[in-house]
């Protein structure tokens, strides 16, 4: 362990940790498995059926099979059961068997040139039948006409389980992918709460110098300072620091900046409903004012200007800081990594901390970043539906093949060990209020110690793993009921990414430059390198550099709406 | 004179010690690799290993043997080196004979070579260069790696160069007696330039064993990657692996593995490189020092 | 002697495979340079698209970090061609002292050896060894009580372990050039320098330095042609979001607007730009190369 790097960004990692997940999912029987889930399921397609239109079964097989082309992206060292492949494995068959979709990737390109590729793809209108895409690419497709309307298709076709899933919410992943009333692209929505900020504690530092945990900006303060200053680690030598922070200013600035009001890299609704950008309100300029103060006290990282993400995991993993802002699946990772080094370390979630008005509302980014689309001259575009109402019924609790999926694939000896994750191309999606679902579960299994409550299937073997101290037990115990029941407290109260629209003319052009004019600036001022004054000139200088065309072409979105 | 001659001899000891440094500055972080990619997975991992293995072995090697992407890889190269080389060789010869006669002899020599010389100055650029690959089906295929390429024309003029100093009372001999034109190329030319052609070839046959980044573009399927392709993904997301994560993956994708791999891949160039080494210098001493 | 048609024919068919491969590969996308002043559209095609003119160009200078790149390859390449002269340069001086023959031709064979391998490879070999989490090279820095030094992640140290390992990998091959420029010096000038009683300083600077000038006038006009390439396989292998503001070069800032940002038209044009000047260049080095050095390429 000791001298693995892990470096590059929060998205990758993300990616890998989906991945782990799943690949630690594999138990051999769960002897807690609930009776009454075959039940449930037999309830859910009836239902389903019933709100189609004109008959349109949403699992109607395709008779003879056809060929659907799709592109697929791994890691140079995935590896498949025997006998299995990214071409043909129990993924591709179930499809297969089930609805008569044959996938075929029309190439399987390696995770770290999928960008690439699919930009040389679109730009050469070199595109598979149904693709996944970002929001950049989903718009220039649009744009260049490129697409399939997906409306019909969806109206007809989608499963109840799969509306559930893609209108979410608000339904906010249709916003970009949408013209003129049209569907161009179905959402692949991950958690609802994906990159709201929670405040992870080192317990036992906490106890160690007799704190407790910080509950506002001035107690984080103190314990930050504390952290940083009174050898926690009780090593002797003054080697750590208060709060971990990265130099994408990533979760710990969204963390300490709520309780100013200030949200960073979003557009907020200001009193007077118009759409205005958060990292160039007043506010900021308080929170950054904050940040240098506390930058100044040592309690933050101060070589936090040098790290990435992943060094600065690193640095949790080796026991150096002991707060850390972070999503609610980070006891998965770097926080789990803390116990491998020092096995009596414990981290406890917290709410962040409140404003001088004693409240807080933290800033919630939306849950759509990618999205399917469909190649306009594709044939049989209801083949993209049909298999994610696949999919959702395999992942997505109360679905139809549950079973097929928790037991008899993923709890198979045969797929111990491997990434279904992986299999499952050519995406996966997930249930965007799954985790606060099993959250409670899993808080009220705990509480009266009675596995049988956690009745959702992805929530059954994360049970067993804690309850059996498997690899990742702690962590699922950790972020179910701690990290959930934080989110849970924040209740629906959020500043939300007001902006769901496709990027902008002036968005796609300028977008990359101001972004990087944002980060210098805040880290500078942050550093102390440059005075919270320098705020004002940013904020002339982003307006001129094109920061008002966006606003305006981002109120004529709204207004639109 | 005494004193003169001992600074001299202090001079040469430094002076040796230097040269043995800095000659040893480029063997060690190679040898270091493959000292780590021979020790076990353990003391790798902790960066204990010196110049000397520690607990020896070859378990990364008999990993590898199994992986099968790595030979995909391997494959794909030797292909291409194969291929490639000959293409290249055969256009070197087939283009610098008739382009090192004289301009007066064959017109149109000024012409070609311009054209030649033109394509060394200014290109399209890596986005229209794709679309043509695009456009002729040529993607994931053996062809995007050799065809573009196949004119090597920093080697054609080094052999026009070369062709143009050999005597011309040969040719003209020849033609005398009645020779065509190929026989005088295939009888004459080609092997009194055999050292320059061998030198050029293995030019190229190290370059096409070298090159990555046309892999990285015109291959979409990974499995389509040549050897320094496959190389270059694995080291570059080898860091967003965590080694003891999953026990398989990481037996594959550990320190010593990912080394015994780096050097699997420059051994083909350790070895021929000593004769490069002898070719070369016959090489570039003539293509750029021409007094 | 005459040429007979018959040969011509012959010359023309033999040229004929590789004209069309430089036609094909070479000429034809030299068209595609449209779509730098094209809104450019793959369902419209080159000529259909939008054209926009020099809005790409325009809009390029308005952004800072196009001029930050550019600044970038033209520092970072003219410290390449200075070091990798003077290094070369000073090691073929030393080489050429050493007596000992197997001595020499060992060196010799070991300094080429990085010459050889890939950037691939290299990058590999390096990030390894030059690591600061356990790397050989921070850990002889710690026995030496250094604190261990953030080479590939810190933008300062950055720029000076790609001039560093660029020299590194290069100059062993570059000493080749010298040292034959040095067997070329007349045996004579040493013994008739040696009878006057020259030390072996003013040897080295009064017939050793002379005799080379010629080959390292040369060199360095030559590399004249080269200020552009930065070296993107090096720079691509590795960099890292990190130090990206001292070592992005124009060429990875084009592979990164091109082929991560999609923005073509823009990607394109800079490419163009670079085509420009960079043949503005080799034809001045070519040309400089000429009139100082008497050097012809053909």
């Amino acid at each position: 362990m000791k001298g693995q790097k892990i470096r590059g960004t929060a998205t990758a990692l993300l990616a890998f940790l989906l991945v782990f997940s799943t690949a630690c999912s594999q138990k051999e029987n769960s002897p807690s498995a609930e009776p009454s889930a075959p039940a449930q399921t037999g309830s859910a397609s009836p239902s389903a059926e019933q709100s189609q239109q004109a008959g349109e079964d949403p699992f109607g097989k395709f008779d003879p099979p056809i060929e659907v082309s799709v592109v697929s992206s791994t890691g140079t060292n995935v590896l498949f059961a025997d006998g299995e492949s990214i071409n043909d494995n129990i993924m591709t068959r179930t499809y297969k068997d089930i609805l008569g979709i044959q996938f075929v990737n029309k190439w399987v390109s390696d995770a770290s040139q999928t960008v690439e590729k699919m930009n040389l793809s679109i730009n050469t209108n070199n595109l598979p039948d149904i693709s996944k895409v970002d929001l950049n690419q989903l718009h220039r497709m649009i744009k260049q006409e490129q697409l399939a309307d997906l409306t019909e298709v969806y109206e007809k076709y989608a499963s109840p389980l799969l509306r559930q899933a893609m209108e979410y919410g608000s339904g906010e992943g249709f916003e970009a992918a949408s013209l003129n009333g049209k569907i161009y692209g179905m959402p692949v929505p991950v958690d609802y709460y994906e990159n709201v900020s929670i405040m992870y504690v080192r317990q036992d530092w906490l106890d160690k110098l007799s704190l407790q945990a910080p509950k506002t900006i001035d107690e984080l303060v103190n314990v930050a300072t504390a952290f940083a200053q009174q050898d926690p680690d009780g090593n002797g030598k003054p080697d750590t620091y208060g709060i971990a922070l990265d130099n994408a200013l990533g979760m710990g600035f969204d963390g300490i900046s709520a309780a100013f009001r200030a949200y960073k890299g979003i557009w907020v609704k200001d009193s007077e409903g118009k759409l205005v950008y958060g990292s160039v309100q007043p506010e900021m300029k308080d929170a950054l004012a904050k940040l240098q103060e506390l930058y100044k006290a040592k309690a933050i990282d101060p070589e936090f200007g040098a790290k990435d993400w992943g060094k600065t995991a690193d640095d949790i993993g080796a026991g150096k800081g002991g707060i850390y802002f972070g999503a609610f699946w980070q006891p998965l990772y770097p926080l789990s990594t803390t116990l491998t080094h020092t096995p009596d370390s414990d981290w406890k979630a917290y709410p962040i901390p409140v404003g001088a008005d004693g409240t807080v509302v933290p800033k919630r980014q939306t849950n759509v970043f990618t999205w399917m689309v469909a190649r306009k001259d594709m044939e049989h575009p209801e083949a993209l539906i049909k298999s994610m109402n696949l999919w959702a019924e395999m992942w997505i609790e109360g679905g139809k093949y549950n079973d097929l999926f928790y037991k008899e694939i993923q709890g198979s000896e045969k797929y111990k060990g491997k990434e279904i994750h992986q299999y499952a191309k050519p995406y996966f999606f997930d249930d965007p209020g799954k985790n606060m679902v099993i959250g409670k579960q899993f808080k009220a299994a705990m509480e009266k110690d009675d596995g049988s409550l956690v009745t959702h299937p992805d929530g059954q073997w994360k049970w067993d793993a804690y309850k059996n101290n498997e690899p990742n037990g702690w962590a699922f115990m950790k972020y179910l009921s701690e990290s959930e029941a934080v989110l849970e407290q924040y209740g629906e109260n959020y500043v939300h990414q007001s902006f769901l629209g496709a990027p902008t003319d002036t968005m796609v052009k300028r977008l990359a430059n101001l972004n990087k004019i944002e980060s210098e600036t805040f880290t500078k001022i942050i550093m102390g390198n440059a005075g919270v004054d320098e705020f004002d000139k940013f904020v002339k200088q982003w307006n001129q550099l094109g920061g008002e065309d966006i606003t305006e072409e981002v109120n004529a979105w709204a207004s639109s709406k | 004179m005494r004193i003169r001659l001992q600074r001299f001899q202090a001079f040469d000891l430094l002076n040796y010690v230097l040269l043995a440094a800095v000659s040893l500055l480029c063997l060690v972080p190679i040898w270091h690799i493959a000292m780590v990619s021979l020790s076990g997975e353990g003391p790798a991992n902790q960066y204990v290993v010196g110049l000397l293995p520690i607990e020896f072995n070859f378990t990364a090697y008999a990993n590898i043997l199994r992986l099968d992407k790595f030979w995909d890889a391997f494959g794909v190269s030797m292909t291409r080196v194969l291929l490639g080389g000959l293409i290249n060789f055969m256009l070197t010869v087939m283009m610098a004979y008739p382009l090192s006669k004289e301009s007066s002899y064959f017109r149109s020599r000024n012409f070609y070579i311009w054209a030649l010389v033109f394509t060394m100055l200014f290109s399209g650029g890596l986005i229209p260069a794709y679309m043509v690959i695009n456009e002729l089906n040529l993607i994931d295929t053996i062809w995007a790696l050799v065809l573009p390429g196949a004119v090597p024309v920093f080697n054609v003029i080094l052999m026009i160069n070369f062709m143009r100093q050999l005597p011309k009372e040969l040719e003209e001999a020849c033609l005398v007696d009645g020779a065509s034109q190929w026989a005088i190329m295939t009888r004459i030319y080609v092997p009194l330039s055999l050292p320059v052609i061998a030198t050029v070839t293995l030019f190229s046959v190290v370059g096409h064993w070298n090159s990555w980044f046309d892999g990285l573009i015109y291959m979409n399927q990974t499995s389509n990657y040549p050897l320094q392709t496959y190389l270059h993904v694995v080291l570059a997301s080898r860091n967003l692996v965590n080694a003891d994560q999953n026990s398989v993956m990481a037996s594959l994708t550990n320190r010593s593995a990912i080394s015994a791999q780096i050097i699997l891949a420059s051994l083909p160039i350790l070895v021929v490189y000593p004769f490069l080494q002898r070719f070369f210098i016959h090489g570039i001493v003539m293509g750029s020092v021409k007094e | 002697m005459k040429i007979t048609r018959k040969d011509r024919t012959f010359f023309h068919l033999l040229l004929a495979p590789g004209m069309l491969i430089l036609l094909l590969f070479a000429y034809l996308p030299m068209i595609g340079i449209v779509i730098a002043f094209q809104e450019f559209n793959p369902m419209q095609g080159f000529f259909k698209s939008e054209w926009v003119g020099l809005e790409h160009v325009r809009f390029l200078f308005e952004l800072p970090d196009t001029m930050q790149t550019i600044r970038n390859t033209v520092e970072i390449s003219l410290m390449k061609i200075v070091a990798g002269l003077i290094v070369p340069i000073a090691f073929a001086l030393l080489l050429n002292e050493a007596r000992i023959m197997w001595f020499k031709r060992t060196v010799q064979s070991l300094v080429y050896l990085p010459h050889f391998m890939s950037w691939v490879i290299l990058g590999g070999i390096l990030i390894d060894v030059l690591s600061i989490n356990g790397g050989v090279f921070n850990q002889i820095l710690a026995s030496l009580g250094i604190e261990p030094i953030f080479f590939f992640g810190d933008e300062a140290w950055f720029r000076v372990m790609l001039i560093g390992t660029d020299v590194w990998k290069e100059f062993g091959f570059s000493t080749i050039v010298y040292l034959a420029a040095l067997t070329g010096i007349s045996p004579a000038l040493y013994e008739a320098a040696s009878i006057d009683g020259a030390s072996r300083w003013q040897r080295i600077v009064y017939i050793t330095l002379p005799g080379i000038l010629p080959v390292v006038v040369l060199m360095s006009t030559l590399s004249l042609g080269n200020v552009l390439n930065a070296g993107f396989d090096q720079i691509f292998n590795l960099y890292n979001p990190m130090v990206i503001g001292t070592a992005d070069i124009i060429d990875t800032y084009i592979y990164r607007m091109g082929l991560i940002q999609a923005q073509y038209g823009l990607a394109t044009a800079i490419g163009l730009m670079k085509s420009l000047i960079g043949f503005a260049l080799i034809v001045t080095s070519y040309r400089l190369a000429y009139r100082y050095a008497n050097y012809r390429i053909f």
